[in-house]
């Protein structure tokens, strides 16, 4: 008796179950594996590029990849559970604010940045790309400098890049003469038009973001100035610069392949398999000479 | 042996039944269904690759009819001129929205006229050393080159295609030869491929003629190995993992589109079936086995009920009812089975009602034959004697009446040898005769053959009395007769006496008594010796036996007994 009353319910059940499973893409969708890309910024040079090679990377390997743009720093605590709801969470952050212990309940992959608590990632050798940016600015600059600084965050004057290059330059008998944090490329033009009209004893500015480059480099056009510029990433401006010699060399962060390579070898060890792409990397330094590189083309100038 | 149940064995039948059915079906038609999945992704993948080049060529024959345009109504409609030339060619670049710049060259590579003459054009640019100029002065038409940088404009960098081919410009004077190259917008055909591109659409890419890369949305990852070796193996395939390649040339064979699927990719679509399939198989599998559950219990219900009801009514009588539910069939054997519980509880009431009359008249018959009246009349009578100084008869006397005790008295069994029911009634008889004096007289004729033979217990003694009691009357010198005899296979006993008789309508009530085998009411006085012995003997022997009377008025009465030739064992 107590069997056959079972049997009416565990009925319903069946039926509702299947019904539930005729439901258009219902059964289809529930195989797809989802990707969560915490991102700071989706604009510029860098943050296109990222995720740009982030999205393909998803795509090849047949996983959903869901953006979130992060609204500020600290949101990204926030945001962090929402994305434990997904099969595989990335963050891409600026650099130095990555530095930040988080807990995630998915495995967290670090692109661009460096988390502590991630399972893996790729980010720059900023070490390496200071001392190396350090090197070329005694190179295509000279020795014995005063520079300005344009940097994006207060935050970075102990990042691993500022402290290498602080050191190359001290190690030139350069020095980092202002430090200036500017935001947008309007508030870059603002200050080094100010700092520069001010100040004749700037000797070149070095710019740690791409606003910051053309900006600086909007301003030295203005004042008609020949200070040298060392520039960030890469667009038709900073071509431009470099061709006029105003910027030396720009330092283009491997922005597509943290997105793409940082992804790809994230998935396939999420699949079993393995990955030799190494943690950290170096840039790429680009200059006049090598700005037409056949090497470098598809790097360097988008598809618009 | 032990037995499957209903349920169980219903339940195996429905759900092998179900499983060999799924099974059989998706054997048959489950790799057919995976085949025709497949052929159905390639058909939709040629489909796509047809429309994407149709757009395709679209564009490009776009470019090709601008190119034409502007030889023939341009450079050959009036002299060159710079200025003129500009005017007459950027506004085809704001209807033509992929073009990036239409320029003419001299053969030497010099620029000479652009399709924006602005201040950031670079005229000093000079192309001669690159593939896509040296074609076109090889070349005796028009030709695509593979993807370039354009920078023609101070602080612009394009991605383009160059239709470029040899051109005649009208000058002063004459004609002269130049390269005329038409940019188009590579965005514009990678555009059109990643429209296309997608998941189970495959990869669109295009290639030109010498197998190089135009357009393809991995050749940034695939460049990252040429920027850094530290890039090396990223975006790289594994080398298990088979392609499907469909290509289709573009108009006029200077692209190649390619649609690039993996297998594993095209074979999604048939697991992705097979696993649909097999997910059906198991809810079906299921429901068929929650329906087979819930069929063979409700089949199985019933046949439960009975065997609980059927165990209620072996517990004792009367029995509980089938229910009438179920199948028709099983509503007809309730139906059968209740009809029969009730024939037997009718039967079981009617013996048990019989044997309460049985033991009900064995009891009136017993305190007829020990009825205070006669015992009273009796002790009297021996007092008379005895007081009459006649103790010879006293103790005749005495010694009937023991005797008539004793076998009133006697239980052991309904039926007795007819010389005992002989002795009875001249036990009886030899008292009533010391009561009555001359009154009657009785005569004793027993066939000797019939002495031993077996006779339900005091049917005599009441039959006697009665004749003694009704007959007699008021009457003197009446003569009673007891017979018994065999006649044929039956034992008969008659009782006559030839006293007042009885009148016909008693009689014919008497009659149709008998004949219906009324019992006596308990409120009747007269006839109930008759009806009780009559009943009795039927009760013990059987309707067809019993007791028959005749009578005249005034004179006679006879009470006849037939009962069956009974042995004793």
């Amino acid at each position: 008796m107590r069997a056959h009353r079972l049997a009416r319910p565990a009925l319903g059940l069946t039926l509702a179950l299947l019904l539930l499973l005729s439901l258009p893409g219902c059964a289809a969708g529930a195989g797809a594996q989802r990707l969560v890309l915490l991102a700071q910024d989706d604009e510029g040079f860098y943050w296109e590029n990222l995720l740009s090679g982030a999205r393909l990377a998803a795509q090849d390997a047949g996983w959903e990849i869901e953006v979130r743009l992060l609204d500020a720093e600290s949101d990204l605590a926030g945001q962090l559970p929402a994305a434990g709801e997904a099969d595989l969470a990335a963050v891409a952050l600026d650099g130095a604010q990555g530095e930040a212990a988080l807990r995630s309940e998915v495995p967290l992959v670090a692109l661009g940045c460096e988390i502590e608590g991630a399972s893996g990632g790729i980010a720059g050798e900023e070490t390496t790309i200071g001392r190396r940016t350090g090197q070329l600015i005694a190179q295509k600059i000279g020795l014995q400098r005063r520079f300005l600084l344009l940097t994006s965050a207060e935050s970075y004057a102990q990042d691993d890049w500022e402290v290498a290059l602080r050191g190359e330059l001290g190690n030139q008998g350069s020095l980092v003469a202002e430090r200036l944090t500017v935001d947008s490329e309007e508030a870059a033009f603002a200050y080094c038009l100010e700092l520069l009209a001010r100040d004749s004893r700037i000797e070149g500015i070095v710019c740690r973001t791409q606003a910051a480059t053309r900006g600086a480099l909007r301003a030295v056009r203005a004042l008609g100035l020949q200070t040298p510029i060392v520039g960030a990433d890469f667009d038709d401006g900073i071509a431009l610069g470099l061709r006029d010699g105003l910027v030396r060399f720009t330092v283009v962060r491997s922005a597509y392949a943290y997105g793409y390579a940082g992804v790809e070898a994230a998935l396939r060890r999420a699949a079993g398999g393995t990955s030799d792409l190494p943690a950290k990397v170096d840039a790429v330094y680009v200059d006049i000479y090598n700005m037409y590189d056949e090497d470098l083309l598809l790097y360097l100038y988008d598809l618009e | 042996m032990r037995r499957i149940s209903l349920r169980t064995m219903l339940l195996v039948m429905m759900v092998a039944v179900t499983l060999c059915t799924m099974l059989l079906f998706n054997a048959v038609y489950g790799n057919m269904t995976g085949e025709v999945f497949s052929q159905l992704d390639l058909r939709l993948i040629n489909q796509n690759l047809a429309r994407a080049k149709d757009r395709l060529d679209e564009v490009l024959l776009g470019a090709q009819d601008l190119w034409d345009y502007v030889q023939d109504s341009v450079l050959l409609r009036e002299d060159f001129a710079p200025g003129g030339f500009s005017a007459a060619v950027e506004p085809l670049l704001d209807v033509e929205g992929d073009l990036s710049s239409i320029l003419l060259y001299k053969r030497t590579g010099t620029a000479v006229a652009a399709s924006d003459q602005s201040e950031g054009f670079l005229s000093s640019q000079n192309p001669q050393e690159e593939a896509w100029f040296q074609a076109a002065l090889a070349g005796e038409g028009c030709a695509f080159s593979g993807a370039r940088l354009e920078h023609c404009y101070r602080g612009r960098y394009t991605w383009v295609v160059t239709l470029a081919g040899p051109c005649v410009y009208r000058v002063p004077g004459g004609y002269e030869q130049g390269i005329l190259a038409v940019n188009l917008r590579l965005s514009a055909l990678a555009d059109i491929c990643d429209a296309f591109s997608g998941g189970e659409a495959g990869t669109f890419t295009l290639a030109d003629s010498a197998g190089q890369t135009v357009y393809s949305p991995h050749a940034k990852a695939q460049n990252l190995r040429a920027v850094s070796a530290v890039y090396a193996g990223v975006g790289a395939r594994s080398a298990d993992e088979r392609q499907i390649e469909i290509s289709q040339p573009l108009e006029g064979g200077q692209y190649v589109l390619t649609c690039r699927m993996a297998e594993s990719q095209l074979a999604a679509s048939r697991q992705d079936m097979q696993r649909r399939g097999l997910l059906v198989l198991g809810l079906s599998l299921l429901l068929a086995l929650t329906m087979a559950f819930a069929l063979s219990a409700y089949v199985a219900r019933p046949f439960r009920a009975m065997e609980r009801t059927m165990a209620g009514a072996g517990a004792g009588f009367p029995g509980p009812r089938l229910r009438l539910a179920g199948c028709k069939e099983f509503a007809q054997l309730s139906n059968a089975y209740n009809a029969m519980i009730d024939q037997i509880e009718r039967l079981m009431r009617e013996t048990k009602d019989n044997q309460d009359q049985l033991r009900q008249m064995e009891i009136a018959a017993l305190e007829e034959q020990i009825n205070p009246h006669f015992l009273y009349n009796a002790l009297d009578s021996i007092t008379w004697l005895i007081e009459t100084q006649r103790g010879a008869d006293a103790v005749q006397m005495v010694g009937a009446l023991a005797k008539l005790l004793r076998l009133s008295i006697n239980r052991g069994g309904n039926f007795h040898a007819v010389r005992r029911e002989v002795e009875h009634v001249e036990g009886y008889l030899l008292i009533q005769r010391t009561r009555y004096g001359q009154r009657f007289s009785s005569r004793i004729h027993v066939e000797r053959a019939a002495e031993d033979l077996l006779c339900p217990r005091l049917i005599l003694q009441p039959l006697v009395e009665n004749a003694i009691k009704h007959g007699i009357g008021d009457n003197t010198g009446c003569t009673i007769e007891v017979r018994v005899f065999l006649e044929g296979e039956s034992l008969v006993m008659t009782v006559r006496d030839d006293g007042m008789g009885i009148l016909p309508d008693k009689l014919r009530s008497v009659q149709q008594a008998l004949r219906e085998s009324q019992p006596p009411r308990p409120d009747e006085i007269s006839g109930l010796a008759l009806k009780s012995v009559n009943r009795r003997i039927r009760l013990l022997c059987g309707a067809e036996w019993g007791i028959t009377i005749d009578s005249e008025t005034e004179e006679y009465t006879c009470v006849r007994i037939a009962l069956p030739v009974r042995r004793s064992a």
